[in-house]
Parts: C-alpha cells; sequence; structure tokens
C-alpha cells in the first residue's frame, strides 16, 4: 500500500468510524477526529520526507478502475500536490482540534466531524489525482461536503440560502470544467494528467484550445470565489468557524488556485491565459478588498479579504513568469497559515464576547493581550509587513507586477495601479481587525468577558506561530517546499527558480518592490487613520452585481423554472411514467426501423410447426391479458395477471429457460404477496375511471407499443443484424469465471457493475417506501 | 387461517433450506442471489401474512435497513478487493479446491458479490413488507 492512496484513506475510513464513536463516547469524538487528521498530517510528512521533491522527483501509481474508459484511480505526487497535501492536512489538524472547544456538545457533532473528515480526504484526493476524471469525483466531493456544512445549521433559512448559493455556482463551474476535461480527451485521447503534459503544445495549437482553457478557469474561478462568481463565499460565512476556516479560507478555495496551477504546465502562459487570468485577478483583488474596507462583521470582512487574497494569488498565476509562480505557490502557503489563523481567532473574539459586530468591539487589548499578539502577528502578515510571512511574498508580488515581460504597456500599468491600490486596501481592513477590536476606547455595550479556555488559543497559535517563524527563516521552507513545487510549472527552468528561492529575504536593499510596499502601507495606515473616526462614513455595501444577478435571475431560474419542469416530468402517476417510457421506446424503435429500412429483412415463408400446447398456450395468454385489460376492478386485474405471469412461466419453460422461469415464478408469487398486503387491508386507492378519450388514448397507445416490440421480435428473429453476443458468453463463462451457469455468470461478474446498479435501484427504492411512510405516519416510533 | 398458520410454520425450515440450497449452486446451476433473496422474502412474507407481524419480527430478528446496507456493503467491498490485485472494480477471481466431503470445488469471488446480491434483495423485501403490512395492523 502506497503512501498517497493511505493520505486519502485514512480520513475517510476515520469518517466511517465517527458513527459508532460519537454513539459510545460522545464528544470525545472531536478528539478521534483530530486523531485521524494527525494521522493523515504524519503520512503527508512521511511522503514528503520520502520523495526527493527537491530535484523533481515525482511518484505515480494506478489502479485500473473502467479502463474501457481510460478511468482510472491513478496518482500522481509532486512537489506540488505536496505542499498543498501538507496544507490541508496541517490546517485540517488545528482545526479539528479548535473546534472542540468551539462547538458545544449539544450539537450534532458526528455529522459535522463525518463531514469535516470526508472533506479532508477529497481535497487530499483532488491534489493527489493524476486521472482528470478522479480528480472531477473528488471535486464535486468537496463541493457537497462544503454544502451540508455551510448548511450545518439547517433549521436556518439564511443557512440553507447560503448553502444553495454555494451549490448552485460552484456546480456550475463543475460541470463547465468537467465539459474542459472532456475537450481535453477529444484533443489528446488521455485523461492522465501526466500524459497531458507531452502533449502540451499540440493542445495549444488546437482550435479547442480557447473552449478548453475557457471552461476550465470556470470551474476554477467559481471555486476560487473569483469575480464575478465570487459572492458565494462571504454569504457562506453562515457556516460554523472552524468550516470557514478550513474551507473557505485555507482549503476548498484553495482547489480552483490549484487547478489552476496543476493545468498551468499544460495550458498557461499563452496571452489568452495572460490576459483573462490576470484580468479576473487583479480586479478581484481589488473588488474584495474594496468590500473588505465596508463590512462590519469580522467574518465577513474575512471573507471578503480572502476574494481579494485569492484574486491577488489568480494574478500572479496569470503573470505566467516564473518569479510570478513562485510568488503565488509561496503566497498559497502563507495565506493558508494567516488567514486560518485569523478565522480561529474571530471565532475566539466571538466566544469572548459574544459578538463578531466590529461597531461594538473595541479596546480588547487590555483584557485579552495574548489574542491581541495573535490576531496583531496575522493581521500583519496579512497587510505585508514584516517580519511576518505575507511581507516576503508580497513583496514577491510586487516585484512579479513590476516585471511584466509579456502584455502591452497599457496591460502592465493597469495590472499595477490595481496591485498597489488593492494592497492599500489590504492595509486598511488588516488595521480595522487589530487596531479596530484591540484599541482605543472599549464600548459599553461591551459586557463582561467570557473566559478562554486555554486549548483553544493553543491551537490558534500554533498556525500564528507559524506566520512569524516562516516570515524570520524563510529559507528552510523555501526550498523545501515551494521550490520543488514552483519546478513541477517550469520544469526546464530550475536555474531562475532556484535564484528567485535564494532572493526570498526580509532586506535586500532598496529596491523598487520596497519603496512601493512602504508607500502601501504609509498609504494605508494614513486612510485607516481618518477612516477610523468618520466610521459612520463606512456603510455597508449595497448589493453586488454578481448578487443581484444570482438573486433576481440564476435563483428564480433554477428553484422556480426548474421546479416547474419537475412537476411536469415527475407527475406523481405511474401511468404518466409508463405513457413516457412507451412513447420513447416506440419513436425510438420505430425511427430506427423505418430509417434503416428494416422491414426489408421481414419475410413470411419461415414455417415453424406449433406444437397443439405450445398454441393452446399462446391462446391462454391471449386470454388472460384480454381479461386483465377489460377488467372492472383492481383485484381482479390483480389476479388475472398473476395468472399472465404465470402462463409466461409457462413459456419460458417449453424454451428452455429454467432460470427466468424460476425467477418470473418467485416474482408472480412476491407480486402476489405484495398485492394482498396493500388490497387486504385497503391502502387508499383512488377510484379509477377514465373518460373515453383517455381510454382511446390509452388504446392507441398501448396498441402501437406492442405492435413496435412485435416488429422488433420479428426483426430479430427472422435477420442476423449484428453477430450473436451468445456464443461469446457461452465459450467464456467457464474459462473466465469458473462457472457453468451463464445466466449467474452474466449478473455477477461479466455484467457485474450493472448488477450492482440495478441492487442500489432497488435498495434506494426500498429506503424511500420506507422514509415517505414514516413522514405520512409522523411517528415517533416506526420500527 | 389456522391452515396457513401452521402451513407457513411448517414450510419455513423447507424453505430456508431451498434458499441456502439455491444460493449455493448458483454460480454453476440454476440459481443465483437474486432467485434465494427473493425465496427467502416469501418464506419471511409467510410468516407475516400467515401469523403475524410480531412473530414474524421475532423470528427474524433483524431490521430490514440494516441488512440492506449490509448487502450492499458486501458487493462493494467485493468490488473493490479486485484492487489489491490491480485490477478493475469487480474484477472476479476464482480457483478450484479439492474439500473434504464436498470433493472438487470451484470457488469464485462472484459467489461473494452474489451474497451481497442475496442479502440486498432480502433486505429490500424485509423492508417494504415490514413497512406495508405496519400500515396495515395499524398504529403499533
Amino acid at each position: 500500500m502506497s503512501y498517497p492512496l493511505l493520505a486519502i484513506l485514512v480520513p475517510v475510513l476515520g469518517a466511517c468510524t465517527v458513527a459508532p464513536v460519537y454513539r459510545y463516547f460522545g464528544r470525545w469524538v472531536g478528539w478521534w477526529s483530530t486523531a485521524v487528521a494527525a494521522l493523515a498530517s504524519l503520512i503527508v510528512i512521511l511522503q514528503l520526507a520520502n520523495l526527493d521533491t527537491i530535484h523533481g522527483a515525482v511518484s505515480q501509481m494506478s489502479w485500473a478502475w473502467l479502463p474501457e474508459l481510460n478511468i482510472n484511480v491513478s496518482l500522481y505526487v509532486d512537489g506540488l500536490g505536496l505542499i498543498f497535501c501538507l496544507l490541508i492536512a496541517c490546517v485540517g489538524t488545528v482545526v479539528l482540534g479548535y473546534s472542540n472547544y468551539y462547538l458545544s456538545s449539544d450539537e450534532n457533532l458526528g455529522r459535522f466531524h463525518v463531514l469535516m473528515l470526508l472533506f479532508m480526504a477529497s481535497m487530499l484526493g483532488i491534489v493527489l489525482s493524476d486521472n482528470l476524471i478522479l480528480l472531477f469525483l473528488f471535486w464535486e466531493a468537496t463541493t457537497f461536503t462544503s454544502f451540508m456544512l455551510v448548511g450545518y445549521w439547517d433549521t436556518e433559512n439564511e443557512s440553507r440560502y447560503s448553502a444553495s448559493k454555494a451549490l448552485y455556482i460552484t456546480v456550475f463551474g463543475g460541470l463547465a470544467m468537467l465539459g474542459g476535461f472532456v475537450l481535453l480527451y477529444v484533443v489528446t485521447g488521455t485523461f492522465e494528467f501526466s500524459n497531458l503534459l507531452e502533449h502540451a503544445s499540440d493542445i495549444k495549437e488546437h482550435s479547442y484550445y480557447w473552449i478548453i482553457t475557457v471552461l476550465i478557469l470556470l470551474g476554477a474561478f467559481t471555486k476560487s470565489a473569483q469575480f464575478p462568481f465570487q459572492n458565494w463565499l462571504p454569504t457562506a460565512m453562515v457556516a460554523p468557524t472552524p468550516v470557514s476556516a478550513y474551507l473557505h479560507s485555507a482549503a476548498m478555495v484553495k482547489a480552483g488556485i490549484f487547478l489552476m496551477l496543476r493545468m498551468f504546465p499544460v495550458l498557461g502562459g499563452t496571452s489568452l491565459w495572460v490576459y483573462l487570468v490576470t484580468t479576473v485577478g487583479i480586479i478581484t483583488m481589488c473588488y474584495g478588498a474594496y468590500h473588505g474596507v465596508r463590512q462590519f462583521d469580522i467574518k465577513k470582512l474575512l471573507a471578503y479579504s480572502t476574494v481579494s487574497q485569492l484574486g491577488l494569488i489568480v494574478a500572479l498565476i496569470g503573470m505566467s513568469t516564473p518569479l510570478a509562480l513562485f510568488a503565488a505557490v509561496f503566497h498559497v502557503f502563507n495565506h493558508s497559515l494567516f488567514k486560518g489563523a485569523l478565522f480561529l481567532l474571530a471565532g475566539v473574539i466571538d466566544h469572548l464576547t459574544g459578538t463578531r459586530v466590529m461597531n461594538k468591539l473595541g479596546g480588547l487589548a487590555r483584557a485579552a493581550p495574548v489574542l491581541a499578539l495573535l490576531t496583531g502577528c496575522a493581521a500583519l502578515a496579512m497587510a505585508g509587513l514584516p517580519p511576518f510571512n505575507g511581507f516576503l511574498s508580497k513583496e514577491l508580488f510586487l516585484h512579479a507586477a513590476t516585471d511584466l515581460e509579456s502584455g502591452t504597456g497599457v496591460f502592465n500599468y493597469f495590472v499595477i495601479v490595481l496591485a498597489v491600490g488593492g494592497s492599500v486596501l489590504t492595509v486598511v481592513y488588516s488595521m480595522r481587525i487589530f487596531h479596530g477590536i484591540f484599541f482605543g476606547s472599549r464600548p459599553e455595550s461591551l459586557g463582561s468577558l467570557h473566559k478562554i479556555p486555554f486549548g483553544m488559543i493553543a491551537f490558534v497559535a500554533v498556525p500564528t506561530v507559524f506566520v512569524l517563524i516562516v516570515g524570520i527563516y524563510s529559507q528552510p521552507f523555501v526550498h523545501g517546499l515551494i521550490e520543488p513545487a514552483s519546478l513541477m510549472l517550469f520544469p526546464n527552468q530550475y536555474e531562475s527558480i532556484h535564484h528567485v528561492a535564494e532572493e526570498v529575504s526580509l532586506w535586500h536593499g532598496v529596491t523598487l518592490p520596497l519603496i512601493l510596499s512602504v508607500s502601501i502601507v504609509t498609504t494605508g495606515f494614513l486612510i485607516y487613520g481618518t477612516l477610523r473616526y468618520r466610521l459612520r462614513l463606512i456603510r455597508e455595501a449595497p448589493a453586488t452585481i454578481s448578487d443581484i444577478i444570482y438573486d433576481r435571475i440564476y435563483y428564480p431560474i433554477m428553484i422556480h423554472g426548474l421546479s416547474k419542469v419537475y412537476l411536469v416530468v415527475q407527475s406523481g402517476y405511474l401511468r404518466h411514467y409508463v405513457m413516457g417510457v412507451s412513447i420513447v421506446l416506440i419513436g425510438v424503435v420505430g425511427y430506427t426501423v423505418i430509417a434503416k429500412e428494416l422491414w426489408q429483412v421481414l419475410t413470411f415463408d419461415q414455417s415453424y410447426d406449433m406444437e397443439p400446447y405450445e398454441l393452446g398456450l399462446v391462446l391462454l395468454l391471449c386470454l388472460a391479458t384480454l381479461v386483465t385489460a377489460c377488467a372492472r376492478d383492481r383485484l381482479s386485474a390483480v389476479i388475472s395477471f398473476g395468472v399472465v405471469g404465470g402462463l409466461v412461466t409457462g413459456v419460458w419453460i417449453i424454451y428452455s429457460a429454467p432460470d427466468l422461469a424460476l425467477t418470473q415464478l418467485l416474482i408472480e408469487a412476491m407480486s402476489l404477496v405484495l398485492f394482498v398486503l396493500v388490497f387486504v387491508h385497503g391502502l387508499p386507492f383512488s377510484k379509477v375511471s377514465f373518460a373515453l378519450s383517455k381510454k382511446m388514448r390509452d388504446i392507441i397507445l398501448s396498441a402501437c407499443v406492442g405492435g413496435v416490440v412485435t416488429l422488433l421480435m420479428w426483426i430479430v428473429t427472422f435477420s442476423a443484424l449484428f453477430p450473436s453476443i451468445s456464443p461469446y458468453f457461452l465459450m467464456e463463462s467457464i474459462a473466465q469465471a469458473g462457472g457453468h451457469n451463464v445466466v449467474n455468470v452474466i449478473i455477477v461478474d461479466f455484467r457485474g457493475f450493472d448488477t450492482l446498479g440495478e441492487i442500489t435501484v432497488v435498495a434506494v427504492a426500498a429506503i424511500a417506501l420506507f422514509s415517505v411512510h414514516k413522514l405520512s405516519k409522523k411517528e415517533d416510533e416506526i420500527c | 387461517m389456522l391452515i396457513l398458520r401452521v402451513v407457513s410454520k411448517a414450510i419455513f425450515p423447507i424453505f430456508l433450506l431451498y434458499t441456502i440450497y439455491l444460493l449455493a449452486r448458483g454460480h454453476q446451476q440454476i440459481g443465483g442471489g437474486f432467485i434465494a433473496g427473493v425465496m427467502l422474502g416469501l418464506t419471511m412474507a409467510a410468516l407475516y401474512i400467515g401469523i403475524s407481524r410480531e412473530f414474524a419480527k421475532k423470528c427474524f430478528g433483524v431490521k430490514g435497513y440494516h441488512v440492506l446496507g449490509i448487502g450492499l456493503l458486501v458487493a462493494i467491498i467485493t468490488g473493490i478487493g479486485a484492487f489489491f490485485y490491480g485490477l478493475p472494480f469487480l474484477t472476479s477471481g476464482f480457483r478450484e479446491f479439492n474439500i473434504f466431503f464436498f470433493g472438487h470445488v470451484e470457488l469464485a469471488t462472484a459467489a461473494v458479490f452474489d451474497f451481497g446480491i442475496f442479502i440486498t434483495v432480502f433486505g429490500v423485501l424485509l423492508v417494504i413488507i415490514d413497512t406495508l403490512s405496519q400500515s396495515i395492523e395499524g398504529e403499533d
């Protein structure tokens, strides 16, 4: 068993054990899931130590899943994947540990931890997948778990609205991305990322290139909350704070970033990529920062700042130089640390004061000095001040923005101006968090403070300490993690990337980025200083254009429009479904017969000597069917229908199909039992009386179905359009599956997947019956 | 009703044996998981109708939704098992054994999958019949 697969399996298995642990140990389940996450982190770290990523080593493994469709469980472990793994697993461990103090034991802890661990597994799956379809499955798994976690407090309308908003927007992007993957397959004939690398130049020259890129970027932009799809992220803040810290700052929103980085060697670097990605990123950065400054809820402010920081990273990915990509990876790493810490701190402040509204907060530094210190570290790192890690990557960002090679002059100026503007606003909102909450006068309305458990602070301190460590001792992190990851993006440019990595330090003389940094911070402080005394000027931002589009157009179409379609398609009457199926059958078969001129194969001269008992059976069958059709009440219809079934069993026996005969007999008996249960005790059945027109319609439809099926049988019997598959099964049954009962071998082996699907459907139907019954009875105890 | 009572009790062990017989020989001769599942379902239905819901529940002592869940799990785990040999999902393997008393026997992993089908089908029927008979016997 290999490490990467183990890293994905450990949280999955952990999630499976949550239910029993929760049942028998109650709130200790939180520590159990923390331990599982820690184990996953350990596996990732071991893998990191084992694989020589510094020299670009890659480890690949593959298990066949659906080889006929080129879909395999194949993993691709490289420097880029591992740095994300490390963030996902370690931040996850910290957040899960923290959640033990955050969530009260009255909450449904079992559900929370199952979803968090499943989320962790699917995130690890995304960053380790080689096969794009596998990646897509994990991608949608994160969408689903995110939906469930945003709607964790499922009785609140706002939670449900936000959860569905996140779902509708990201699923739209996910489907676009799937379309992009399929087009990539059309162009290259492979779903494996490792093979795509060899086709990179073919893809870029192909006429589908731009559509593939746009589709895949749509997936990345929706997931990473880029303009104009950013609006689901701030509303998702209704989720519990650990969820926001983990999913909506450190991990899930990074999935889009990861996808862009992963696809960069295949799709990146063209002028379409540079202009589109950089523009979207830099606009998102400014837009998010502007709205961040205008928020009053700490978590909403942090959400907009996440949007802004993600925009910064996306802009860097768009710039497509080794320096910019290096900075992007570095900032992903730094952002996860300080933003994860800030979200957790927001939870602590909430816990301490009972509010998250910033107007009601102030002057907390004296009461909670440690908290102030931690928040200061994280917020100043976000603002890009030395000696914190944010400063290093911010410098690199400014360096990359001023050093744009591609693009025209106007575009470069546009990027620089927006980069500086966004950074100034970043300083302003960072100061609002740090200075606004911990300094100044303490509002009267703020009552007595609650006590914070030591463990809560301890878990918050872990990422915050790393913010400082990475800032001061950057070289080990840069060489061990960031450099290998960037190397995967520019495999041939080891020298230039190594050069960039060497240069990362807090001080390298008076350079253009440093001058920009100093002026940004000064301007930011000045703006904050003036704003502080005019807080009334800050108003809650009006609805953004994305919100208007979502609320007025997208949401009504999704909810009201589709529910109308749904009501037409799902009428709830069995006869309507049967009618639909019949019409499709008539249409498809009829069309094929006419289009392929199949009636020409029909012959009448085939003579077949019917034995008298066969003739008798057929006549009886016809009679019984006629009786069923003409039955006046349901009971006689059911009984005569049972007779039809019994006679069909006879047909199977005559034509030597004992398996079918046995099955048919048992099923007939079973249906009769079920009908008896339903009838004898009188479940409410509406009386059936149809108008003549409806009867005519049914008769015509039935006649058509009968005719078409007869025609089909006729054609199949008297012509050999295709070679029969039966000899193959008869021959291979013993050789390949070791079974003499060919029917059974087909069911459990050759067509095993179909059977699995069928029994799943049957199981779901039974559960549906059970649930509908339980709901309609509204009893507390059913079983 | 007395006849039904007596008969449904009497046929119970016979039907049970027949179920096992159908299941065991499924891969080689007429039978298989699906048929065996329906067979056991019918046996159970006889108890439900012939005697009473309480008696039948006592007889089987399991809940339908647990049973069908276990069945699906068995089927899926059989499929995943193939991964450990580097083979695609649900690839089956078989080997011939010489077992004391039974003699020459071929055992296939597909038989385990078949067993999963059997469990699932039985679980489904248990859920359906239990639910229906419950709404009949009313508020219990």
